[in-house]
């Protein structure tokens, strides 16, 4: 298992506090999306891992801080 | 010795051409840090009660805050303060580009101007010695050509604020510009500029300062630089608006984290949100009395935008790095790309879908001098009037005020920055012209304490209404409102800030509760510290533990002070304004808003269908959390005691 950090704008299974997730090795984004059960528009969104955008069949390891991106509005 | 800082102000009296310096002693820092707090002191001390904005008895301020020069990222904010000519109460402008480590270069805290010069000057500070010129030549000429010409009499690497005809001519919302046109836009300080015959402030220095703990500063500087994202964002600008439209529409709300928002903010700044906004209700459409459909979105939206864009350009110390040069059909050519404030103020408020000439204008502000929020404002204010017959083709001189149409926007731009015509009235602000005009016009006018209003609507997020109503600058969107409280992450650093849930029902937001009311109070008080440290309020996005703000406070000055002794100053420079309200003459609870804004009557269609709220019941619950009396919103502890 691998430990990450998640940041998502929508609902995240077995999410713990400070935002981390424990995840199986060598997994992707997609799959973690999978894993995570996370509702279907969740796929929708552009995911940065480490601040880069990336596919969402990058695969992820231990450390890694995966942003699922959303606009916000702002002056 | 408290590190950081300059450890002494400025003052220059304009009427006798003297100056003096005055030397602050640390205990001054230990209660008031910099920037916000140093200005929110001598404001509160030295402004007689009751004076006109235009007297020669106001002052006018500029304050770096305590990061700016310190190699902190995201320090790079400077605040111009003095009694505001819009709202009578206190006025305060925050901008970004270089000229907030030029203060302190140039030797100084806080430069402080009293008095009126008998004519046109500008002041030089070169290493600390102060000299007055004559700026009989430069007088009328535009902000931008103004501090062009400055910089070739001084040397390019001066620092220039500079003002333009609109606060020559005392326009009560005209700004005072920077960087090329970068503008310290709000509380029309840029009329009380004008007011003391003070065309330009020119800084040089090489004035270091020291840091208490420079490893600290330099850790957070790189863990901070490491989270911006790398290189160009692969996110396809069509995808921006599709996914916001998704999360607005959702009844649940899910708390946001600022990493979310990096990738599009640094490729796009705020303009990230101008379809958006128009498309979930978030924006002003058609003086606030319209709706979405009336305005074609798309015509503003990231692809619009994206194809102008020429030069990215970050403001100093930042890592993220928002704004952009763009290209513009206009003379010169380019332009800073507008902000999403401007973009809305001028375009989906007069309903003007013409995105070059939304640039044209929004740089036609900056040169004159304007805030283009008051601007759009004031103008959208007119259209209504005009339509209603309120104001005539007598009063315009024969100008058709025409909804949505560039030309006549641009004419009373021109109008109002040089008081002629029908621009003589509306220089003069929303509240004060309605004033004029009587009754009739008031369910047109959109102003809170006579600061018009930001781009939000408050029935998205009753935070924004509670704030535009609520803080001593009324009418700001910077305050707070629950997405930036949610992004700011305090209770992860001081215990009494609350924590909302992952997600939570939107209705909540709706709810005159005690958590609601601490965490607009938190994130306002929040804000002040910000304000004191010259932190952009973007890289407060980051989340207070990551942008470290209260550890590089006592990095840099050396202070051991915690996050909840960092807040209990923030809390007391709150006080501080609220009181320098109260003395001349402001009674808080007497501040109103146009009921539209809070969904009375609610609207019957579109993104706001049903949407309302209480807020003066909010307001009375947010000045309890702040410490306030409930009713009347004056501090509970007496100003002397501060």
């Amino acid at each position: 298992m691998i430990t990450i950090t998640m940041i998502a704008p929508f609902q995240v299974q077995g999410l713990q506090d400070h935002d981390s997730l424990q995840i199986p090795n060598d997994i992707s984004v997609f799959e973690l999306l999978r894993l995570s059960k996370a509702p279907i528009h969740a796929y929708a969104f552009p995911v940065s891992v480490n601040s880069d955008i990336v596919k969402k069949s990058c695969r992820l390891k231990d450390g890694d801080v995966v942003v699922f991106v959303t606009p916000i509005s702002g002056g | 010795m408290v590190h950081g800082v300059m450890g002494k102000v400025l003052f220059i009296d304009l009427s006798t051409g003297q100056s003096s310096v005055e030397e602050l002693p640390d205990s001054f820092y230990e209660r008031y840090l910099s920037g916000l707090g140093l200005a929110a002191k001598i404001l509160y001390e030295r402004i007689p009660a009751g004076i006109d904005p235009f007297s020669p008895e106001n002052i006018l301020g500029f304050v770096s805050g305590v990061l700016a020069g310190t190699g902190s990222m995201f320090g790079g904010r400077f605040l111009v303060v003095g009694k505001s000519p819009l709202t009578f109460g206190w006025g305060d402008a925050n901008c970004g580009g270089n000229f907030a480590p030029a203060i302190k270069l140039s030797g100084y805290d806080g430069i402080f101007f009293s008095g009126r010069a008998k004519t046109p000057m500008y002041a030089h500070i070169n290493h600390g010695v102060v000299s007055l010129h004559s700026a009989e030549g430069l007088w009328g000429m535009d902000a931008i050509e103004t501090e062009d010409i400055l910089q070739q009499r001084h040397g390019s690497r001066a620092g220039v604020a500079a003002i333009g005809p609109a606060g020559e001519n005392l326009v009560r919302f005209a700004g005072i510009s920077n960087d090329d046109g970068r503008m310290a836009a709000r509380s029309g300080l840029g009329a009380v500029m004008g007011s003391k015959n003070l065309k330009a402030l020119v800084l040089e220095g090489k004035t270091r300062t020291t840091k208490a703990n420079s490893e600290e500063v330099k850790k957070y500087a790189k863990s901070v630089s490491g989270l911006m994202p790398k290189g160009k964002s692969k996110m396809p600008a069509w995808s921006v608006t599709p996914l916001g439209r998704l999360m607005a529409g959702m009844k649940t709300n899910f708390r946001i984290d600022g990493l979310m928002s990096l990738p599009p903010f640094s490729e796009w700044g705020t303009a990230t949100a101008n379809e958006l906004s128009i498309l979930t209700g978030d924006s002003p459409v058609r003086n606030w009395r319209g709706h979405p459909s009336m305005f074609k979105a798309s015509n503003v939206g990231i692809p619009k935008i994206e194809v102008t864009q020429r030069k990215k350009y970050h403001c100093t110390a930042c890592p993220l790095g928002c704004g952009s040069i763009t290209e513009m059909k206009a003379e010169p050519g380019k332009t800073h790309r507008p902000e999403y404030e401007t973009v809305t103020a001028l375009g989906a408020n007069l309903l003007n879908e013409d995105i070059d000439s939304i640039y044209h204008l929004g740089d036609t502000c900056n040169r004159l001098g304007l805030d283009t929020i008051s601007t759009g404002s004031v103008i959208g204010f007119a259209f209504d009037c005009y339509e209603q017959g309120i104001i005539s083709n007598d009063d315009t001189g024969g100008i058709q005020l025409k909804w949505g149409d560039p030309e006549v926007i641009m004419k009373l731009v021109k109008q109002i920055a040089y008081r002629e015509g029908v621009g003589d009235l509306l220089a003069e602000g929303v509240r004060l012209a309605a004033q004029k005009l009587g009754p009739a016009c008031l369910p047109f006018a959109f102003h809170a304490g006579g600061s018009e209003l930001p781009m939000h609507d408050p029935r998205l997020d009753p935070a924004w209404g509670v704030s535009y109503v609520s803080d001593p600058t009324p009418g700001r969107h910077t305050i707070t409102n629950t997405a930036e409280y949610e992004m700011f992450q305090l209770w992860t650093r001081v215990n009494w800030a609350p924590e909302p849930p992952r997600s939570y029902p939107k209705k909540k937001k709706y709810q005159d509760s005690e958590e609601n009311a601490m965490m607009n109070a938190a994130g306002t008080v929040y804000k002040a510290i910000m304000d004191c440290a010259g932190v952009c309020l973007f890289g407060a996005h980051l989340g207070s533990s990551r942008l470290g703000i209260f550890d590089l406070l006592n990095a840099v000055t050396g202070f051991k002070f915690s996050p909840d002794e960092y807040m209990e100053i923030g809390k007391r420079i709150q006080d501080l304004r609220q009181w320098f309200n109260i003395k001349h003459g402001i009674q808080p609870a007497e501040v109103q808003i146009n009921p539209l804004v809070f969904g009375d009557p609610p609207v019957t269609k579109g993104p706001q269908k049903g949407l309302h709220f209480d807020i003066f019941a909010m307001r009375c619950s947010f000045w309890q959390a702040m410490g306030w009396d409930a009713k009347t919103g004056y501090p509970l502890r007496p100003a002397e005691d501060l």
